[in-house]
């Protein structure tokens, strides 16, 4: 029943961390040509989502919709993967406040803003997309096994995937003293069975139970950003697509396995 | 696209109807609801509780775990020989060949709503309270690898009620791409103030027990539950006749985070692409097992989404009436409902119901009936316009 593993090639690419909002600031960081450097991250505002909607989304849901417009390039309704740790811990505090207090009355907004897939329904809304969207976390290794899915939903139903992943730190609660999420970190692409033009890298991928060493960035100043955020583990292939060099990329997956990744440019 | 079928060669199951599928089977053919008037809340609803979770202890090497959450998987993984099932399957493919993709909504955020009551004076959390072992949605994920030993592919699907629906169509994706050879599915939700008080304040809770497709419906009875399903392809299992997943669809509403669209244009579509899947007509499905949560705009739409694709004949029913909407469980345990209905050759009633509300023009079951059943959809639609539809049936 197993479908052989083919390449499959990353055709847009976007980012939005501290000191890497859009790819201008970010290419020349990634490629290694600057160092990184943190500086506070700009108040993002999903244009695309009508005004109603968007005064109801937190920056966590604003930082997941940015990454996924700007990597959607073609605006078209493709299937989508959200790939997240730790949900949206700005609303489960506020709702955890809430039930501490003499009247439990949660904001209905806030209620469904709390499930893990709000910001995938906002883009759904927001995009027009029919098609279907899955929200996933494994924790630490929430990249990996998000990119995982995601290709097998490009190998499996021959279709273009967007691939999107986001965490944001706990500002303000109590959550900010236990949360291994300092910084604000999201990244997106399109996944293809087709190579167009402006594809970044083609990779194949697979599961390396061997106990390889994760990968770590090649511009060093990135090291303090992939430690900040679940999500920043993705940086070492982010270079690597860059970069334009065939490598292979070790990312952090369940049990202390490793996700290989493959990358060709051709 | 077509999908070819994966066998469910073992399952279990908990929730409000007991422990275990017998428990499950003789409920619903004796027409007894799970369901209760809570007695802790400020307000006042029915509940689908699953007994004994709390007193349930987690291995001692993996203490770290406890939740109700993990408790009550765990009470899922020790129901109906899954365990030993898994830990057969394990030997069979190898450790790291079996895959693990488990739905849930609430994971163990009650850790985090007890936690939260036990802040101290600076608002600090208790140096006790362990985020990533407990409410983090990988804590269900990583609990059931180390509970069973395995180490291959997985995550935690968190799409709000159609959640461990969804897992069935991951699992067969990784099965079918080669990253592992056999699957186990599940979900686990339990019940929380976030989830009860949540629904309240969209006033969407009921204050009798559901009442699904029924005229006067007013809203939703929560509940809670636990179930897995081992999956296996067909060539590599020899036991026969077996109940298959045999198609899945997927699609997103587009619509509302909190409310249906009202024609049932995304759950249309999911229902559609779940019989193209399984290469199937719509006059091959026996019984639809309805999402059915008994809100007013959720069977209205639904109704509007099955008829377009069965016309009115095709007899469907909710079981929510039975054991509540189990939430990011209800996938895994509703499509468990359609085994035991295919099993037993019966579909069972729609529970709960007095007046059929007469705008609605599905074939709704108002007892259970003994009838050939060779193929079932199942509903499961979520928050966010997340819609899901499973195809199970009898193979060979």
């Amino acid at each position: 029943m197993s479908i052989k593993i083919e390449s499959i090639y990353i055709n847009t690419l976007s980012i939005a961390a501290p000191g890497l909002v859009g790819l201008e600031q970010a290419l020349p960081v990634l490629k290694g040509e600057k160092k990184w450097q943190n500086s506070e991250l700009p108040k993002l505002v999903p244009q695309l989502l009508p005004a109603n909607e968007r005064r109801r989304v937190t920056n966590y849901i604003k930082l997941a919709l940015h990454v996924a417009d700007e990597a959607n390039i073609k605006n078209k309704a493709l299937a989508a993967i959200f790939a997240s740790s730790n949900g949206d811990l700005y609303i489960t505090d506020h709702i955890c406040k809430t039930l501490n207090m003499d009247t439990k009355y949660i904001s209905p907004t806030q209620f469904h803003n709390s499930v893990h897939n709000a910001p995938s329904g906002y883009w759904a809304i927001a995009a027009n997309s029919p098609t279907p969207s899955t929200s996933l976390s494994t924790g630490e290794c929430s990249f990996s096994s998000g990119l995982l899915e995601a290709v097998t939903q490009v190998l499996c139903q021959k279709q273009d995937v967007l691939f999107v992943a986001y965490d944001f730190p706990a500002i303000d609660s109590p959550f900010n003293k236990i949360s291994d999420v300092s910084e604000a970190f999201a990244t997106a692409f399109v996944l293809s069975l087709h190579k167009t033009e402006s594809s970044y890298a083609a990779i194949k991928i697979n599961v390396n139970n061997d106990k390889n060493e994760k990968s770590l960035c090649a511009n060093t100043s990135l090291n303090e950003l992939q430690n900040s955020n679940p999500i920043a583990e993705s940086l070492p292939l982010l270079e690597a697509f860059c970069l334009k060099k065939s490598t292979t990329v070790f990312l952090p997956y369940l049990n202390n396995s490793k996700l290989k990744i493959e990358i060709a440019h051709d | 696209m077509p999908i070819s079928p994966l066998l469910i060669t073992a399952s279990s199951m908990v929730n409000a109807l007991g422990r275990g599928k017998e428990a499950t089977l003789t409920a619903l053919q004796n027409k007894t609801s799970g369901l209760s008037p809570s007695k802790e809340l400020e307000f006042s609803t029915w509940i689908g509780q699953v007994e004994g979770v709390d007193e349930y202890a987690l291995e001692d090497s993996l203490k770290q775990f406890n939740c109700r959450n993990n408790q009550l998987a765990k009470l899922a993984l020790d129901t109906d020989n899954f365990r030993d099932a898994a830990l057969e399957a394990k030997k069979k493919y190898g450790v790291d060949r079996v895959g693990l993709f488990l739905g849930s909504s609430t994971s163990g955020s009650g850790a985090t709503e007890t936690a939260y009551s036990q802040r101290d004076e600076s608002g600090d959390l208790p140096e006790n309270y362990d985020f990533m072992h407990t409410h983090n949605f990988t804590s269900l994920l990583d609990y059931c690898q180390q509970s069973l030993g395995l180490s291959g592919v997985g995550h935690v699907i968190s799409t709000a009620c159609s959640s461990s629906a969804k897992v069935f169509a991951a699992a067969h994706r990784h099965i079918e791409a080669g990253f592992c050879d056999a699957a186990i599915v599940g979900g686990v939700d339990t019940l929380t103030d976030i989830s009860l008080y949540g629904f309240y304040s969209l006033q969407l809770t009921s204050t009798e027990p559901c009442r699904p497709y029924d005229e006067n419906r007013d809203g939703i009875s929560i509940g809670e539950a636990a179930g897995f399903a081992l999956l296996e392809t067909a060539d590599n299992s020899s036991s026969s006749p077996t109940v298959a997943l045999k198609g899945f669809g997927e699609s997103s509403d587009a619509y509302h985070m909190s409310t249906p669209h009202p024609e049932g244009r995304g759950a249309a579509r999911a229902i559609e692409q779940a019989l193209t899947s399984a290469e199937l007509s719509s006059s091959d499905i026996s019984y639809v097992n309805l999402h059915g949560t008994a809100t007013p705009s959720n069977d209205s739409a639904e109704d509007k989404a099955v008829t377009t694709i069965f016309g009115s004949k095709t007899p469907c029913s909710s079981t929510k009436g039975w054991t509540g909407h189990t939430l990011g469980a209800a996938g895994i345990t509703e499509a468990l409902i359609c085994m035991l209905a295919l099993q037993n050759q019966f579909m069972p009633a729609n529970l709960n119901l007095v007046h059929l509300d007469p705008i609605l023009n599905s074939n709704i079951l108002l007892d259970n009936t003994k009838q050939e059943v060779t193929n079932i959809l199942s509903n499961s639609f979520g928050f966010g316009g997340s819609n899901c539809s499973l195809i199970l049936g009898l193979h060979p």
